[in-house]
Parts: C-alpha cells; sequence; structure tokens
C-alpha cells in the first residue's frame, strides 16, 4: 500500500489465522488488539495516579480494586493466583481497543475493482498512521519514554484477542471503559476510518481509546502526605501568623524555625538513625525516603518540602516522631543544602556555618528529608555529620543548617523518617518562613536559632525567604505562632534546660540524646563544618538564604534539638566520642534551650533575642542556663548548629566551630536561652559543649565555640573561658561587642577567639538589630571573607560587631 | 468539469512558528494525497506527532512557498491577525484528445486545499503561552480534519494509473487574501 514499515514478528503466531485464511474461508473474526497499562511493576509503596482535568490526583489502583471486587473478579493475589487470567487482566488498564474487521460483502457485482481497493487502502493506512500520532496512548508513551524515572514501572502492552473471545470477556470486565476517578462519564472515545469496500466485504477500522491517558507512578506516602500536607497548610496558618509577629528579618523566621524544630528534635531521636541511613534522595520524594527508611511517618512526613504546611503540620502532629524523623531529614537536608550554600559566597558567616554544618548533617540524615534543596551530600553524610551538623548548629540566623544539624544528633538514630517529617514540616514552613523569616527575625530573641533554622528548615526556597528577610511580620507572626504550638507540645517532652527558661521545654532526655549524638558526630560534623564554615562568611542575609537552601537543615537541627538529644545522640555517640561531654551535654542542653527558647520566642515575639537564643541553646544544655538565642541573623544559623550540637557534645561544637558559625551558635545557644540574653547566643553556640554548661550558657558556649574550633576538648577549656565572656555575654543580653563575647578566652582552640567574637558579634548583631538581613550586610561585609568555613570565625575576626559593621 | 472539492484548513501560528507549522501541515496533507510509496517516520511539533516523509522535490516546493510567504508577511505590517492564504490543487493528467494544442494531456484538479493561515503576535509573556496553547489547539484539529477528510472523501480520487512516481501532479500556490494572486506553480 504504498507505505514502507518495517515486517514485525510480534504476534506472528496470534495473528495466524487473519493472515493465513482467505478472506472466504474462513470467515476471519474481528481482530481486536488491545493496547493496555501493566502495571504488575508496581511496588507495594507506589501506586498509579490518574490526573483528571482538575489537576487532581486519584489513585487508579484502589480504584480497579474496587471495581474488582465488584465484578467479583478480584481473586485474592491479585498477582497471577489463581484465577490468573481475570486477576492480571484486573491489572490491566486498556488504553485502546482496535477493531479491525471485515463485514460480509453485500453484492459482489458492485465490488470495486481492485485497484481503487488499493487505492482506498493507501489512503486509509495513510490516515492511519497518522491518526496514531494523536492519540493520548501515543503520547503517554511518549511522555514515558521521556521520563526515565517510572519507566520500569509502567508498561504499555498490547494483546490480541479475537472477536468472539473477546465478546465473552468484555462482558466480564472491561478494562476500557472503566472510570477510574469520579467525574469520567465519557471514557472513551470512537473514531473510526474510512471503510474500504472490498471483494471480500467491507474493511473497517475503528477504535476506542481513553481520553485521558495521563497516568503517574506515585509513592503511597506522597499521596498521603499531599492529603496531609493541605491539612497541614491550613493548620500552620493561624499559627505562623502569631509568630510573625516580630522581626521581620529572616532571623526571626530562622528563629522561628529552629524553635519548631527544635521542639521537635526532641521527639524524633531515632529518627537521627534513619536520616543517617537515608540515601540521598533528597530529591525524592520525601515519602518515598520516609518510605524507604521505614519510618514511622506520622503524618505527611513525605509530603515533599513544597508544602510547608503540611510539612509542618505533620511535625506538628506528630512531633515526636515528626520532628525526630523530619528533623533528622531535614536536617540532613539542610545539612546537604547547607553545604551547597556555604560553598557559595553569598552565605552569611553564620547561616552559612550553620547550613554548612547542617548540610553535613543533613546530608547524612536527610535522605528522605523532602527539603527540597539538592541534597547531593545528603547521603554522604553519616551521622556523625549529623552530630556535628547539629552541633554547629549554631543559631546562626535562619540557616538551615541549623535545623539540619539539630537533627544530626538526632539523626543518630535510623529516623530518618523524623527528618523527613520534619522537613516536610519544615518545607510546609517554607512560606511562612519566607515572610516569616523577616518576621521570625523579628522574634530573633525566642529564635534567632530557630529563626535560622526556619529559615532554613525552609526547603531551599524557603529559606531564602527568610534570606530576603521579608519583613513580613505575618509569617513570624505565623511561625511563633507555630512555634508556640510546638512549644506547648513540647513542653511535655522538652526537658526545660535549667535555665528556668520556659524555652527550656525540650526535654532534658532529648538533649541528652542529642547531645550524646552531637558527641558522636561533633567529630565528623568538625570536619564537616569546617566547610561549611567557609560559607557562613557570607552575610547572614546570604546565610539565611544559605539557610534556604537547607532548609532540611534547619530543621533537621532544629528538630534534632528538640528530640532528646539523648536518644538521638546515642547512635551517634560513637561518632564524636572525642569531645568531652562539656560539649555534648552543653549540645543537648542547647537544644533544649534552644527549643525552649524557641518556644518562648514564640511565646514572647518580643522577647530578646536572646531569649531564643536561650531556648534553643536550654534545649541543648539542661544545665546551661538558656541562651538567648541571637537574634541576629547570624545566629540563627548558628543556632541550628548549635541545636545540633548540643547532643554532640563539645566535640561538634568544636568541629562546628570552624566550620559554621552556627556550631558556635548553635551551643552557645542553649546558654542563652536561658538568659535571654543575646548576646548569649552567641556563645551558647560556641561552647554548647560543655554539657556541664556550667549553668552558664556562656560556659557552655565558650566551651563550644572554641571546642568547635579546635574539638571537643579544647571547647572545655574555652567553655570556661567561655564562661567568661560569654557568660557574660550570653547573661547579659546586651552583647553588643562581639569582641566581648568573644572573649579570648574562648579561645576556640584555633579561631577560637576570632570564630568567638565574630559568633558574639553576630549574635550582637542579630540580637541587636534583630534583622538578619542587616547582619547580614554587616556580616557580608565583613564576614564574607573572614572564614568562609567558620562563619563564626569570620564574625570572630571581623567581629567586633562594632567594628564588623560590615562584618 | 466538475468542481473540484474544496477543504478549508485554518491554521494558526505565529512567526516564529510559521514555518513549522505550515511545514507540518502541509507535509501531512501530501502524506495523504501523495500517492507514490514512501517511507514515513514521524516528526514532533508542538507536543503533536506528525507523519513526515522525505520527498525532495516536495521539500523543495515547499520551502520555496513558505520562504514566499514569510516574505509577503514581513513586507506587510506585522500586525497580528496578518493572514494569507495557501492553496495546493491536486491535479491528474487526463489526456486531452484535442488536437492542435498538442498537448496530449491536461491536468484536471482533483482536489483543492485553502490553507488559512493566520499569524498572530503576542504582547507579553503571560499572552504568549495562551497564544501557544491556541496555536497547539488549532494544529491538532487542523491534522485531524486531514486525516479525517482525506481518509472519508476518497471517493473522488481518480483512479491511478501509473504505478511509479507521483501520479497526481501537485501545486502550492500562495495567494496572499483579497491581494494579487502570485500565483507560483509548482508543477512538477
Amino acid at each position: 500500500f504504498n507505505l514502507e514499515l518495517d515486517e514485525m514478528e510480534t504476534f506472528r503466531d496470534e495473528l495466524g489465522p487473519w493472515r493465513l485464511g482467505d478472506s472466504f474461508d474462513p470467515r476471519p473474526s474481528t481482530l481486536i488488539i488491545e493496547t493496555y497499562l501493566d502495571t504488575n511493576d508496581l511496588t507495594p509503596t507506589q501506586a498509579l495516579v490518574i490526573t483528571d482535568g482538575n489537576e487532581k490526583r486519584w489513585n487508579v489502583t484502589e480504584t480497579l480494586e474496587h471495581a474488582l471486587n465488584r465484578a467479583g473478579l478480584n481473586v485474592g493475589a491479585r498477582r497471577g493466583e489463581r484465577n490468573a487470567a481475570a486477576a492480571r487482566a484486573g491489572q490491566h488498564i486498556v488504553l485502546e481497543r482496535w477493531r479491525i474487521e471485515l463485514s460480509a460483502p453485500f453484492d459482489l457485482a458492485q465490488t470495486p475493482e481492485l485497484p481503487v481497493v488499493y487505492k482506498k487502502s493507501i489512503i486509509l493506512f495513510r490516515a492511519l498512521y497518522s491518526y496514531l500520532g494523536m492519540m493520548p496512548t501515543w503520547k503517554f508513551r511518549r511522555r514515558l519514554s521521556k521520563v526515565k524515572l517510572h519507566t520500569s514501572s509502567l508498561k504499555i502492552g498490547c494483546r490480541i484477542l479475537s472477536g468472539d473471545d473477546f465478546v465473552r470477556s468484555v462482558r466480564k470486565w472491561d478494562g476500557l471503559n472503566i472510570p477510574l476517578f469520579p467525574g469520567d462519564e465519557r471514557v472513551a472515545e470512537d473514531f473510526s476510518f474510512g471503510k474500504v469496500e472490498s471483494p471480500a466485504g467491507s474493511f473497517t477500522i475503528t477504535t476506542s481509546y481513553r481520553k485521558n491517558c495521563d497516568f503517574r507512578v506515585d509513592d503511597s506516602e506522597a499521596l498521603l502526605s499531599s492529603h496531609f500536607i493541605n491539612l497541614d497548610e491550613h493548620y500552620f496558618r493561624p499559627s505562623s501568623h502569631q509568630r510573625t509577629s516580630s522581626q521581620p528579618s529572616n532571623l526571626a523566621v530562622a528563629r522561628g524555625i529552629e524553635q519548631v524544630t527544635g521542639s521537635n528534635l526532641p521527639r524524633r531521636p531515632d529518627y537521627l538513625h534513619g536520616l543517617s541511613s537515608f540515601p540521598q534522595t533528597i530529591g525524592a520524594s520525601p515519602l518515598s525516603q520516609l518510605r524507604a527508611t521505614e519510618m514511622g511517618r506520622t503524618g505527611s512526613g513525605g509530603s515533599p518540602i513544597d508544602r510547608p504546611p503540611s510539612s509542618l503540620r505533620s511535625v506538628q502532629g506528630s512531633r515526636t516522631s515528626l520532628r525526630g524523623g523530619t528533623d533528622i531529614r531535614p536536617v540532613s537536608r539542610r545539612g546537604s543544602m547547607s553545604f551547597q550554600p556555604f560553598k557559595s559566597p553569598s552565605l552569611s558567616a553564620s547561616p552559612a556555618t550553620d547550613q554548612v554544618s547542617h548540610g553535613s548533617v543533613g546530608r547524612a540524615s536527610t535522605p528522605g528529608v523532602p527539603i527540597h534543596r539538592p541534597r547531593p551530600s545528603v547521603g554522604a553524610i553519616s551521622p556523625s555529620s549529623y552530630k556535628s551538623a547539629q552541633s554547629t548548629v549554631t543559631p546562626s540566623e535562619g540557616t538551615a543548617t541549623h535545623t539540619a544539624q539539630t537533627p544530626i544528633p538526632i539523626s543518630a538514630s535510623p529516623a530518618s523518617q523524623p527528618m523527613t517529617r520534619i522537613a516536610s514540616s519544615f518545607g510546609s514552613r517554607r512560606p511562612r518562613i519566607s515572610s516569616a523569616a523577616s518576621v521570625t527575625r523579628a522574634d530573633d530573641d525566642n529564635s534567632s536559632g530557630q529563626a535560622s533554622y526556619t529559615s532554613s528548615m525552609a526547603a531551599p526556597g524557603s529559606a531564602l525567604y527568610t534570606a530576603a528577610g521579608t519583613s513580613s511580620y505575618e509569617d513570624g507572626v505565623q511561625i511563633r505562632d507555630f512555634m508556640t504550638m510546638l512549644a506547648d507540645g513540647q513542653k511535655n517532652s522538652l526537658k526545660s534546660f535549667g535555665g528556668g527558661d520556659e524555652p527550656n521545654k525540650l526535654a532534658s532526655n532529648p538533649l541528652s540524646k542529642f547531645q550524646k549524638m552531637k558527641d558522636s558526630q561533633s567529630a565528623l560534623a568538625e570536619s564537616m563544618s569546617s566547610s561549611l564554615l567557609l560559607q557562613p562568611s557570607s552575610s547572614p542575609s546570604t546565610s539565611s538564604r544559605n539557610l534556604s537552601s537547607v532548609p532540611g537543615m534547619v530543621h533537621s537541627t532544629a528538630f534534632s534539638q528538640s528530640s532528646s538529644p539523648g536518644n538521638p545522640l546515642s547512635p551517634q555517640t560513637p561518632h564524636t566520642p572525642a569531645v568531652p561531654s562539656r560539649l555534648s551535654a552543653g549540645l543537648t542542653a542547647q537544644y533544649g534551650q534552644q527549643e525552649s527558647q524557641r518556644q518562648n520566642r514564640v511565646r514572647s515575639p518580643p522577647a530578646s533575642n536572646t531569649r531564643q537564643h536561650d531556648r534553643i541553646v536550654e534545649g541543648g544544655a539542661a544545665t546551661t542556663s538558656p541562651l538567648d538565642i541571637p537574634t541576629s541573623p547570624r545566629f540563627i544559623p548558628r543556632r541550628a548548629h548549635s541545636m545540633s550540637q548540643q547532643p554532640h557534645a563539645a566535640e561538634e561544637a568544636s568541629q562546628h566551630e570552624h566550620e559554621d558559625d552556627t556550631l558556635a551558635f548553635g551551643p552557645v545557644r542553649p546558654p542563652s536561652m536561658d538568659t535571654a540574653d543575646e548576646e548569649q547566643p552567641r556563645y551558647v553556640f560556641r561552647f554548647p559543649r560543655g554539657n556541664g554548661l556550667s549553668s552558664s550558657g556562656s560556659s557552655y558556649r565558650a566551651g563550644r565555640v572554641s571546642g568547635r574550633g579546635r574539638g571537643d576538648t579544647p571547647l572545655q577549656g574555652s567553655t570556661s573561658s567561655l564562661d567568661k565572656g560569654p557568660s557574660s555575654s550570653i547573661g547579659s543580653s546586651a552583647r553588643p561587642a562581639v569582641v566581648g563575647r568573644r572573649t579570648p578566652s574562648w579561645s576556640r582552640a584555633g579561631g577560637g577567639p576570632e570564630d568567638d567574637d565574630l559568633l558574639f558579634a553576630m549574635s550582637d548583631m542579630m540580637i541587636a538589630q534583630n534583622s538578619r538581613r542587616s547582619l547580614d550586610q554587616d556580616k557580608a561585609a565583613g564576614g564574607d571573607s573572614p572564614t568562609s568555613s567558620g562563619r563564626r570565625r569570620s564574625r570572630g575576626n571581623g567581629v567586633g560587631d562594632s567594628g564588623r559593621g560590615a562584618w | 468539469m466538475d468542481q473540484p472539492p474544496v477543504f478549508t484548513l485554518d491554521v494558526l501560528t505565529d512567526r516564529q512558528l510559521l514555518s513549522d507549522v505550515l511545514k507540518g501541515v502541509l507535509t501531512t496533507l501530501f502524506f495523504h494525497r501523495l500517492f507514490n510509496s514512501l517511507r514515513p517516520r514521524t516528526r514532533d511539533l508542538l507536543d503533536l506527532t506528525l507523519p513526515t516523509f522525505d520527498d525532495a522535490e516536495l521539500e523543495a516546493s515547499i520551502d520555496a512557498r513558505l520562504a514566499t510567504l514569510a516574505r509577503y508577511l514581513s513586507v506587510e505590517s506585522a500586525a497580528a491577525g496578518e493572514r494569507a492564504r495557501l492553496q495546493v490543487q491536486f491535479f491528474e493528467k487526463r489526456p486531452r484528445r484535442a488536437g492542435w494544442f498538442g498537448k496530449a494531456e491536461e491536468k484536471v484538479c482533483w482536489e483543492e486545499w485553502r490553507i488559512e493561515v493566520e499569524v498572530v503576535g503576542w504582547r507579553s509573556e503571560a499572552e504568549r503561552a495562551t497564544v501557544r496553547e491556541r496555536i497547539e489547539e488549532q494544529l491538532h484539529r487542523t491534522v485531524l480534519k486531514i486525516i479525517t477528510t482525506a481518509s472519508n472523501e476518497k471517493s473522488h480520487v481518480p483512479p491511478i494509473t501509473t504505478n511509479d512516481a507521483n501520479p497526481f501532479p501537485y501545486a502550492i500556490a500562495l495567494a496572499p487574501k483579497g491581494e494579487t494572486w502570485g500565483t507560483r506553480m509548482g508543477i512538477f
């Protein structure tokens, strides 16, 4: 027919009767060719969904099951059990049905001549060829071939039926006309080609095909989470409003996030493990990740970070679990994320550090974190990194990394899921954070660290929000509200860190766990933070941005903090044993503090930034007085670190110290939390390690801070020094002079003093300014240079806030 | 002779897609009406998969026409809503009995297709998306119309007398709407 096509061997046997027989005797029956969608390769966790015209997705697998049940064809193990054919038929969704028929000749006398038949057949087959390219099934197939993601799961198959058999089977089950979603009335459309008259009869080709072939494979959890997300969105909105009362700065947001995460931290120690074990499927939907980790996602968990509200919600709903899980995840994510941002100079020192640390942590832990950040390294980071991340979770402004850090300790536990959850929660928060970020900044006092966390926690994108410092008070308020909620919920779980700070609601247990984790991870974290620290040098704003990129981190850290540091830490303890417990203790305390701080923050947005820091700190070190979460943006990121650090104990602090300012913040926080001292947060970060946290967060901080840079041990020493400095600073809300904070006593083992300074400066700045942005700018100016690795460091160098100015 | 059936196709396009869309439409049209043996291929255009085939002469003819059309359109004010018309005619060679012309056959048009081309533009990026959508939809409808029309209306196709080459000469003409007939015959 003048159409050159390749010969096809498929179905050669099946087509025998039609190919070989002549057209008269035996009369060929109708040739029916069905194209179907083979779903046998879907794993149990995957579901086939179809998108209807309203962009809503419907679970096809379920629908099919129901239909099969109704039709009585569901024979148990649908996959080839007893009635294999029926079972298989049930699995198949018919996409097209072609009927090729030769009707009986009606009048031989009028049959056209053969050339005419051929001519018309040419036209017919040309039309057939063209039409095939227009069919939805073809487009579906083309889409499948382009998207390599699920090519193995969905297959399009073809089968041959004889008309006689078909008539029988279609009565029982018509795979073509089954509506797959409500409102799908006319499932199939018909088309018929012009018939060709021939001496043998009238040759017709007709087809019925599904109009809607918009099939996709989704993870079952994703579907669930999406539902949750929707819920969460609504749920979170009000809370976020409240939170956004204060600072518009990203810091505030970060703080808020941190708070949130912090609260989460204690929850999910188990998640920590999961996180670390998470593969680096950051990109994968959170759900899949969650699934991967087999974490009991409480809520949406899996929901992609994109849905911040939902994620938050889920976090809330299952704070403990979620937090843990999500924390871990987000943290891990963040960690990874933070790493990236850190690399970029844009990250402010503090945030960067946090992020960096988070990144590392996040990476490890957030395999499943839905944080959107690209977490390439997530998988790479081991729990230890988490720890470090956590330790470094200095409340740097909104650095997501913070959150990431916190999770680290938590991540110790296989709370990969929790991380995810947390991440998702943050994801949902993102929107809030963006606006809230700025707001949370305002919240600095409450959750300086948190803000950073939040910002960081927020999906990478969201972090940007924080970074942007959208001065949306509303968001801040919302976040605050959320934090409050969390805090409330957490109060029970969270142990107050002693500082009597409300923020110190963090459960001591979580803290301890966290701290332990931190310890274990501190070592790793340190290394990580070092890399991360590079970034922190960037201006706080950038850090916030970075945070965004590493929302996971922030979240994770935050979460990790909240989660019982003890538990999470335990798994990771082995990682960073080097660091004296002080750090870990401090860390945990810090976290607790931080958490509490966050909570405090939530509750009292206007509270000084230090408050927030304190909270964070509290979380970390029960013993240490809550450090004020530095309101300054810088802290936010730090905070995250500190948060994470806490669990890790000094080690992390030391690690993070160098690596990122966040560390400095992190540990410092706890102490400051109690003191609600703005400056404190800085210190808090520093030495979160000192579990003993010499009561004063400062000591903690000092220890941490210094420790971070140097390693755990130094922390101790620095702790003491910190005490001097930080305590003063921490205790004293006003730490404007970074230098003062820094107190060389901190002597971070290496760039300790500088870092401390930096930290303090940052915290001061953050607190004082309550606007991350400003800080960022400052930081950026001054801090950029200092140390990409350690924001703190840079801070320290430039610190002198006053001197820094530029930062 | 009887008036050959005239089928109208509406084609919507924008400046950038002008040549691609028209080429796709024309190729599809010829795919259905060119009766030489050809090896089909497919070509994706705007999310549609159109059949195509290799025919050097046809491609040359099409390209020439489209170039002219583009020149014509560019000469005119580039306002949105420019129109042009392409005309494709299919002839059959009928032996002519008349004597003194000397020609043994004449070309008789047995089918004509008119392609109304409308060129639209957009003013903003948002508009661009909607315009693209419209173009796609219209292309889909047009191709579908070609398929259905060509496959259903085939009784008037003259018998194929030769087995080699294309039994039906064709002509692609450009007819600016309401303007002079810049007919260029692509008689092959």
